[in-house]
């Protein structure tokens, strides 16, 4: 055995013990902090926080880089509740909790074992133009044309633009005449040159000068095909057999990090000049900045901007910088806010006690264009993803109850301003709790992601979706009567009963029911959604599978 | 002078574990390993290793502290040092550096890469 392969062995050995020990590890975690409320003793807390430092620094060395990120995530969450002296909020709390749960499911590479085929029914109607967004464009290599076509089909029905190839040469030439949103590239490439996906990708992008979104998919589970992938710049790597849903969220998600909103930069410095320089460096690397030059107006300003990240000038002459943040963290609502100092000063010991008052990091002046953005841009994206993970429901990354009701209230009151009606959708599948008693929770929850994802491919971008319950989601359609939402939705109820869902070699559906009303019919939004709520009571008394219109009376 | 021997000081087995296996294996160097900052101070003078790795992190006597005390001792006191730490940001590489750190390696590393690292760190001083 060469040297190299005893050391994938005994890396691949190292990486199980890994994972065993981690499932240990992450059992005693849960266990330290569940049912613990937000008044958790500080010293669990701060346990807590410890053990997760540790999986953030680990996971990726054992091929765990998801388990990282996470764990990075919920570490900086941890520490900021940590130097408050207090959790922030409930729903924080809660949010925290489940995602720490969450944790486990990082350690199962292999994934689950459901595995979904869409069955594709070529008659079925185009999306209606007028409320279809731009559609993602994916390219796909892979050497086996079954499987090619399989996943082409079952994207295809999630509403991609598929472009498939079997040769990497002619997606190449396809590739670089017009760049799609995301690649989807099989590792092995039999009889091509190179064999290796992960190398062609890697040639291709030194060629192009440039990388896009890539996901890499095989049949193979060695840690080494990981590896490769990792260093070829692959975005996410995912193993045969496929499952489309999982494989559509890659997607997705890949693609909305490309389209992110810029980020928003509040500047405070009473150099106006430097504020000003600040400011057009930022706003060239395409973000959105605005300065102030006097501390006072800094709170005025944060309200109106709601910016991503706070640079702060430590030395100003009316107060310091340190003294703002800590007088920007009274404010509850700030209290997440990422700041970062700026100043000349680079003595170590005024830069910590900078950063005990509340400031998150510390950039010394002059500093070099490309610093300033690549620190600023770090940690916005950083605090955006904070942001998000408590707000989504973390199975199906949609609203959870509490934020899907705020918007019903907005869109109601925007509605009743405009005089436009809205309309709110009640949707819940039929007879879950069979679906979870034969064929198990993963699975259970793999229908869940399914049609959570489906609907997100279905309605437009200014429609809200949210996890209502268990099996009960909320939709918030904005300019939209009942008439519409109910076309909107049965079209939804069409597509999600045609999906096949495939356990251990036995295959199911399952359909849904749906009540839909309108702000026309309602004096208040209470009593518009319990009238989507009583179409839903009809659709299911009506025998299921169907789609109601809220009939008033 | 050629790296040959490096002390790697952390807490964790697991990743002292995988560590070993990388700067061995594919490194090729004399590696030992230490649980903690004491039995580093303490292994340091009979093992005299070219180089010490030092993880930031560790119950008790943490990494910054370690290479203080390292520094605090004549026979030790020239000995490089490279931080690993979960969090770098790139202020974290400039105080630690201002410390007496030759530089600092991200956690999570990578097993494959991390040979060629630490010898990249190491050239650039040499």
């Amino acid at each position: 055995m060469t040297d190299a392969a005893t050391f994938a062995d005994q890396l691949a050995a190292l990486r199980e013990q890994y994972a065993q020990r981690m499932e240990t590890v992450l059992d005693d975690l849960c266990l330290s902090v569940a049912g613990q409320s937000i008044d958790i003793a500080p010293v669990l807390l701060a346990n807590a926080h410890a053990n997760l430092h540790k999986l953030a620094g680990s996971g990726g060395t054992f091929g765990f880089p998801e388990l990282s990120r996470r764990a990075r995530v919920l570490e900086i969450t941890a520490k900021a509740w940590l130097d408050a002296g207090e959790v922030s909020e409930l729903p924080h709390w809660e949010a925290w909790l489940a995602e720490v749960s969450a944790l486990r499911g990082t350690l199962a590479v292999a994934g689950l074992s459901g595995v979904l085929v869409a069955d594709v029914d070529s008659a079925l109607p185009p999306k209606q133009a007028s409320r279809q967004e731009k559609r993602t464009r994916v390219v796909l290599v892979d050497d086996d044309a079954q499987i090619g076509e399989e996943l082409c089909k079952g994207l295809g029905q999630f509403g991609y633009e598929v472009s498939y190839y079997r040769l990497f040469a002619d997606a190449e030439a396809a590739i670089s005449a017009d760049p799609p949103d995301v690649l989807v590239v099989d590792v092995m490439l039999q009889g091509q040159v190179p064999a290796d996906g992960t190398q062609a990708i890697a040639a291709l992008f030194a060629r192009l000068h440039y990388t896009l979104p890539t996901i890499f998919i095989t049949s193979r589970t060695d840690f080494s095909v990981r590896l490769a992938a990792a260093k070829a710049g692959g975005d996410a790597f995912l193993t045969k057999p496929l499952d489309i849903p999982t494989l559509a969220a890659h997607i997705d998600m890949l693609h909305r990090e490309q389209e992110i909103e810029p980020y928003r930069v509040l500047i405070v410095d009473d150099d106006e000049v430097l504020a000003e320089y600040y400011r057009l460096t930022l706003i060239a690397a395409g973000m959105s900045a605005e300065k102030v030059c006097r501390p006072q107006d800094a709170l005025t300003a944060m309200q109106a901007l709601h910016p991503d990240i706070l640079l702060i000038d430590l030395y100003m002459p009316s107060c310091s910088g340190a003294q703002l943040a800590r007088a920007i963290r009274y404010e509850d609502a700030w209290l997440g806010m990422p700041i970062i100092y700026l100043s000349a000063e680079d003595g170590l010991d005024e830069q910590i006690k900078a950063l005990d008052n509340g400031g998150d990091d510390f950039l010394t002046k002059p500093i070099s264009d490309a610093r300033l953005v690549a620190a600023v841009r770090t940690r916005a994206a950083r605090a955006r993803k904070v942001d998000e993970l408590m707000s989504k429901d973390s199975l199906t990354g949609l609203l959870k109850h509490s934020n899907i009701k705020e918007r019903m209230v907005q869109e109601y009151d925007r509605a009743q301003r405009h005089g436009k009606a809205m309309a709110i959708a009640m949707v819940d599948m039929d007879h879950f709790k069979r679906v979870n008693d034969t064929w198990g929770h993963p699975m259970g929850d793999q229908v869940i992601k399914t049609l959570a994802h489906l609907l997100r491919q279905r309605l437009r971008r200014q429609d809200s979706i949210g996890r209502y319950g268990g099996e009960e989601f909320a939709v918030v359609l904005p300019e939209c009567d009942a008439a519409d939402a109910l076309r909107l939705l049965d079209d939804v109820r069409c597509r999600f009963g045609e999906i096949r869902f495939i356990h251990q070699g036995e295959s199911f559906t399952v359909t849904l029911s749906a009540g839909v009303a309108d702000s026309s019919q309602c004096a208040d939004v209470q009593t518009l959604l319990a009238a989507s709520d009583a179409a839903l009571y009809q659709a299911k008394n009506g025998g299921r599978n169907q789609v109601r219109r809220f009939v008033g009376g | 002078m050629n790296l040959q021997r490096i002390l790697y000081v952390e807490d964790e087995p697991d990743i002292q574990a995988v560590a070993k296996l990388a700067l061995e294996m594919v490194g090729g160097y004399q590696v030992i390993i230490c649980s903690s900052g004491q039995q580093a101070l303490d292994t340091v003078g009979d093992f005299a290793p070219d180089l010490i790795l030092l993880d930031v992190m560790m119950p008790g006597m943490d990494g910054p502290a370690t290479l203080q005390k390292l520094r605090a001792n004549p026979p030790t006191a020239s000995i490089p040092v490279i931080f690993l730490t979960a969090k770098v940001q790139p202020n974290e590489v400039a105080q630690y550096q201002a410390l007496g750190a030759l530089n600092v390696i991200a956690k999570p590393f990578d097993p494959m890469t991390l040979a060629a690292q630490v010898q990249k760190i190491w050239d650039q001083q040499a």
